[in-house]
């Protein structure tokens, strides 16, 4: 599915050229769950973003190739790389209110990667249904622009009332006029196709009473809502890889379980590829089947999880397993190693 | 449902603010010397006098005064303007038509060229469109209103001799040719409803210039707002997930990036609004506009005083109606705003008591009278309670007070001379302390040396910072050099005050530049040319730095001082302190600067620097409290200020160890920007013909003086000194721009 070779992204910072990646080997299977560990630091997040390009503006890609089924895409162009993020792989982030558009509905970011990557099916349900596409409220705009005619208008009224003309606030009155007719005329707007596919989505992801989520905010839902509606978003494009992005540091113990158990599930539906990132040795040995252990910017082993946990080969994967405070023990610290080994 | 409530809250809470600025304004009419003075003629016979004193309630008590003139305002009766013979109330409606059409064409013109431009600028940012905007706003800020005004006049009549460059309207072809009915005295409308093109064009041929001029400042301040804000978004996670869903760079910038910007743009758009009043009083003089600005300038030069307060009041109930609407907007824009809102009982004690005072004020005065002393006594009775009662609870907290009296010590020194020695004596001190542990310095310097480089870095990589740097720099060094760069003649008793000439080949002048030696040897003509009194305006310009000087460096001085002792100490205990703080400032913030400033010099008739200066500080210090205290409010929500109380830090440590430092930035950034924004100002005033005699060296004075000399092509003597006020204002500016780029720790990468 997912093939990275050699890749090297460098940060350039007032300090000097930082190596967040110094050759990372990496490849994921068709339907297969990958784990990436790895402490603060160590090149994980900058692994995910430079597959998608998603670096910032300071960062470079320096060396080294990411094939996605079979194509190169490590030149790809603006435009392909479009079609790849949803569209091909999809991603979700650390935390999920930051990650969300506070001034959006779910239904609009949700129905916004519909529209961008699931326009043919779409448009068959409108005709199949014989429904309206997209939005289904006509001539309305956002509520503070509404406000803002409204607010020009009654100024104006009062205005030219005050200075005993009123006849020339009659045309605001009538732009009010119009404005209360519309609203009055589509009391009863039929749903349209895409905010049919935007409830399929968010019940894709169990999210309870998928209706009235859509029409809330995001600061109006809990953390778990929250990340669920991030993987409804990430998967609506029809994504085949799934990348998560330190999915439920953010979150409680409880619900982090859950979390963690829907995208398990989600995978095996759909038989996706997830590349996993944390830092939590336990969500890897709960979740994947196959983990890769990176330490400043390399991979410094990868192997099945039964191997990992029984038989670690490296040292600082020894290092990184010790430190898992177990009952009664002391718990240790992460030593220093001076060169991290190759694989 | 929730949304009216919290618009009916809103509308509330402008009433207790309404109150208190006819407080102020009553107050700015008591201060003034004779009330009788503006009816009095030598012809009024003592009997026409004593009826005078009858109607206007002179010798009536103070509490009796200020309710009659409560209920005079809420009955719209504002009293008569004698410099226009008109009814105030009358001249109000009159007037407002033409003021609003210009200050809507305006504002349109200002938000929707600034917006785009900040956006544009933001996704440029540090190439050279970016500079270039960011130059052009700067400028905006920088560039005094009245100086592009006249540069603009004097563009206009040297290439366009047939545009009207003063005056709403050809008068001839309005009335007289080809009249219309007009009926709104919106121009523009009237001339729609009349359905004439010509009259439409001419109409909006004058309105042009104006709008342009009024519209640039406050083109440039949102222009650095959306910037600004679009920086801070377009590093948002949520930026990242809609670049993931694979939307265009363009889709991210305007449906994601854009409409998170707004928010906090929005809100300050009021704020705007201020800046919109205030420079239609000197837009409106300039261009003659029959507007409100220019009646209440005639009114102030001649102490109109029902003219001078209306107006106040006026431009005061305008301003806050527009904070109004813009709070309301912002709670439509933003749906995290909360609405049900921490309305507390001291809250609605005040809306209701502050209505229930309207009311009896509307049924009796005498009752009103009585109810206004007995809210008045319960609430300092109350408040010195509460005062009283804390101190004899912690007398620890006695170091307030004795905080309180060393501002006022340290205030009262900056406005005598005491300061200079005060600053002479600390410095030396300082000085002899760094000999004393030259070693200790030198260790203590070690680390401070890394951020040196930083800062060095940041400065070298930012070139509009080096210019700044160096204007500043230049601009003081013709302050302190003065004496040696334009030595005064010898006949001159006070440098600071310009020679007079009214020898014909003294005034009127033009530049000479560097070839001002004749052959004789002996100094021949003006560097920079004369005004049309022969005031040498290279003179005016090099100790008009020193006025610039003083005036700037007290007035933000004492603000500084006050706002940062008021802000910090207010925000830090919040509560009823706080609630009270922020009353008064509201109050203040209330009315716009410069008409409150002038009003203040207006109405005491004393014409001084001292007296403008006192102006100044009495307009500057509530927003700079406003700005400390909410940084105040935010750092002693963070936990290290609960780690330090968990260990036992007093609350004086809190304040001047953890909060004060860590806003620290924004004073130093603020007080930076203030140095020239206060010059600006006072440019203002002097150019309106306020503060010190006409023979004072002040850039905004010698700018005035250019002003009728225009239309003879003479341009010198407006350009040169309005050109010293705007680098004065650009190098603070740039340098307040590239302290905060500096000292703030998220700008590093």
């Amino acid at each position: 599915m997912l093939e990275i070779k050699d890749l090297k992204t460098n940060f350039n910072t007032y300090d000097g050229v930082v190596k967040a990646l110094d050759g990372v080997n990496l490849s994921i299977k068709d339907g297969e769950i990958f784990g990436l560990v790895g402490e603060t630091g160590s090149g994980k997040s900058v692994t995910a973003y430079s597959v998608l390009k998603l670096l910032p503006k300071t960062a470079e890609i320096v060396a080294g190739k990411i094939i996605l089924n079979g194509e190169d895409i490590t030149d790809a162009t603006e435009d392909r790389l479009r079609q790849i993020r949803g569209g091909e792989i999809g991603i979700i982030f650390q935390d999920p209110l930051s990650a969300l558009n506070p001034v959006m509905t779910v239904n609009e970011q949700v129905g916004e990667i519909l529209v961008l990557h699931q326009d043919a099916e779409i448009n068959k349900l409108a005709y199949e249904k014989e429904i309206p596409v997209y939005k289904s409220e006509k001539w309305k705009s956002s509520p503070g622009v509404e406000f803002t005619i409204m607010a020009i208008c009654i100024s104006f009224i009062s205005l030219f009332t005050m200075i005993g003309q009123f006849t020339f606030g009659l045309p605001f009155l009538f732009v009010i006029g119009i404005m209360f007719l519309r609203d009055y005329l589509q009391k009863e707007v039929p749903e349209s196709a895409l905010d049919l596919m935007v409830i399929e989505a968010l019940s894709r992801v169990k999210l309870p009473n998928p209706k009235q989520i859509a029409s809330s905010y995001p600061h109006e839902l809990s953390g778990g809502m929250q990340q669920r509606v991030m993987i409804a978003m990430a998967l609506a494009g029809k994504a085949k890889m799934l990348i998560a992005d330190e999915p439920t540091t953010a979150l409680d113990v409880t619900i982090q379980a859950q979390i963690l158990q829907l995208i398990k599930d989600i995978q095996k539906e759909e038989n996706m590829s997830v590349l996993l990132i944390t830092h939590d040795l336990g969500v890897v040995a709960e979740t994947c089947e196959k983990v890769a252990v990176m330490y400043k910017g390399k991979i410094v082993e990868e192997a099945s999880v039964d191997q990992i946990f029984t038989n670690p080969q490296h040292e600082y994967t020894k290092a990184l397993l010790n430190a898992i405070p177990k009952g009664g023990k002391e718990r240790l610290k992460v030593p220093e190693i001076g060169e991290a080994g190759a694989i | 449902m929730k949304l009216w409530i919290y618009v009916l809250r809103r509308l509330a809470l402008t009433i207790p603010v309404l109150l208190g600025v006819t407080i102020i304004t009553f107050c700015l009419s008591y201060g003034m010397g004779d009330p009788l003075a503006p009816y009095v003629t030598e012809k009024t016979t003592p009997e026409q006098y004593e009826i005078l004193e009858e109607k206007l309630g002179v010798n009536d008590p103070i509490q009796v005064q200020y309710v009659t003139y409560l209920r005079n305002v809420i009955t719209f009766d504002w009293g008569y303007s004698k410099v226009i013979n008109q009814d105030v109330s009358e001249a109000l409606r009159d007037k407002f038509a033409a003021t609003l059409e210009l200050s809507i064409l305006a504002f349109i013109v200002a938000v929707g060229t600034a917006i785009p431009l900040g956006i544009f600028s933001s996704i440029r940012q540090n190439r050279w469109e970016d500079h270039s905007i960011r130059l052009f706003a700067l400028a905006g800020s920088a560039i005094p209103i009245f100086w592009f005004a006249l540069f603009l006049q004097y563009f206009f009549t040297i290439n366009f001799p047939d545009w009207e460059i003063v005056g709403r309207r050809d008068i001839l072809f309005w009335e007289i040719t080809d009249p219309i009915e007009i009926k709104t005295n919106f121009l523009l409308i009237d001339a729609i409803a009349a359905g004439s093109w010509p009259h439409f064009l001419d109409a909006l041929k004058h309105l042009i210039l104006p709008a342009t001029v009024l519209a640039y400042g406050s083109m440039a301040t949102i222009i650095r707002l959306m910037r600004g804000n679009m920086l801070d978004v377009l590093g948002q996670d949520y930026i990242r997930t809609a670049k993931s869903k694979g939307l265009t760079e363009n889709q991210v910038t305007y449906k994601h990036g854009a409409p998170n910007a707004m928010i906090p743009t929005v809100t300050l758009l009021g704020m705007g609004f201020a800046g919109l009043i205030n420079g239609s009083v000197l837009t409106e003089t300039i261009f003659t506009w029959p507007g409100l600005g220019a009646w209440a300038i005639t009114a102030m030069r001649s102490l109109d005083v029902s003219a001078i307060l209306a107006y106040t009041l006026f431009s005061a109930f305008l301003y806050i109606i527009a904070n109004l609407i813009v709070d309301i907007l912002y709670a439509f824009l933003d749906p995290r705003v909360e609405l049900g809102g921490h309305s507390s009982i001291a809250e609605m004690l005040v809306v209701s008591l502050s209505i229930l005072m309207l009311l009896v004020t509307f049924l009796s005065i005498n009752v009103a009278v009585w109810f206004g002393l007995l809210i008045l006594i319960s609430l300092i009775f109350l408040g010195s309670v509460a005062i009283g009662k804390r101190l004899w609870e912690n007398p620890d907290d006695l170091w307030i007070v004795f905080l309180f009296s060393g501002t006022l010590f340290v205030v009262l020194s900056i406005l005598s001379g005491f300061f200079m020695t005060i600053i002479y004596v600390s410095t030396f001190v300082y000085i002899l302390y760094l000999g004393y542990s030259w070693k200790d310095v030198k260790e203590g310097l070690a680390p401070k040396f890394d951020e040196f480089k930083r800062a060095v870095y940041q400065i070298k990589r930012n070139p509009l910072t080096i210019l700044g740097l160096f204007l500043v720099l230049s601009l003081l060094s013709i302050a302190i050099f003065a004496p040696w760069l334009a030595p005064p003649s010898e006949t001159q008793r006070d440098p600071m005050r310009m020679e007079e000439h009214f020898e014909f080949n003294y005034n009127h002048q033009p530049p000479c530049y560097f070839s001002c030696t004749a052959e004789s040897g002996e100094e021949d003509g003006y560097i920079l040319g004369s005004t049309d009194r022969g005031y040498d305006i290279y003179y005016g310009i090099v100790w008009g730095s020193r006025t610039s000087l003083d005036v700037a460096v007290k007035v933000v001085f004492t603000g500084t001082f006050i706002a940062v002792v008021i802000g910090a100490v207010s925000g830090y205990y919040g509560g009823r302190v706080d609630d009270i703080v922020m009353r008064i400032t509201d109050v203040f913030i209330a009315i716009p600067g410069l008409v409150l400033a002038l009003a203040i010099i207006a109405v005491t008739g004393d014409n001084s620097i001292e007296m403008l200066m006192y102006s100044l500080i009495i307009v500057w210090w509530p927003g700079f409290t406003r700005v400390i205290r909410a940084e105040a409010l935010r750092i002693r929500k963070l936990p290290y200020i609960e780690a330090a109380k968990a260990a036992g830090a007093s609350d004086f440590r809190i304040i001047f160890k953890h909060v004060l430092p860590n806003c620290i930035t924004s004073i130093i950034v603020i007080a930076t920007m203030d140095m020239g924004g206060i010059v600006l100002s006072l440019a203002a005033l002097g150019f309106l013909g306020f503060g010190g005699g006409a023979d004072l060296a002040e850039w905004g004075k010698l700018v005035s003086f250019g002003q009728d000399d225009i239309l003879k092509g003479e341009w010198w003597s407006f350009f040169f000194p309005g050109l010293a006020v705007a680098l004065w204002a650009l190098g603070f500016y740039l340098l307040g721009d590239g302290v905060r780029d500096i000292l703030d720790p998220k700008q590093r990468n």
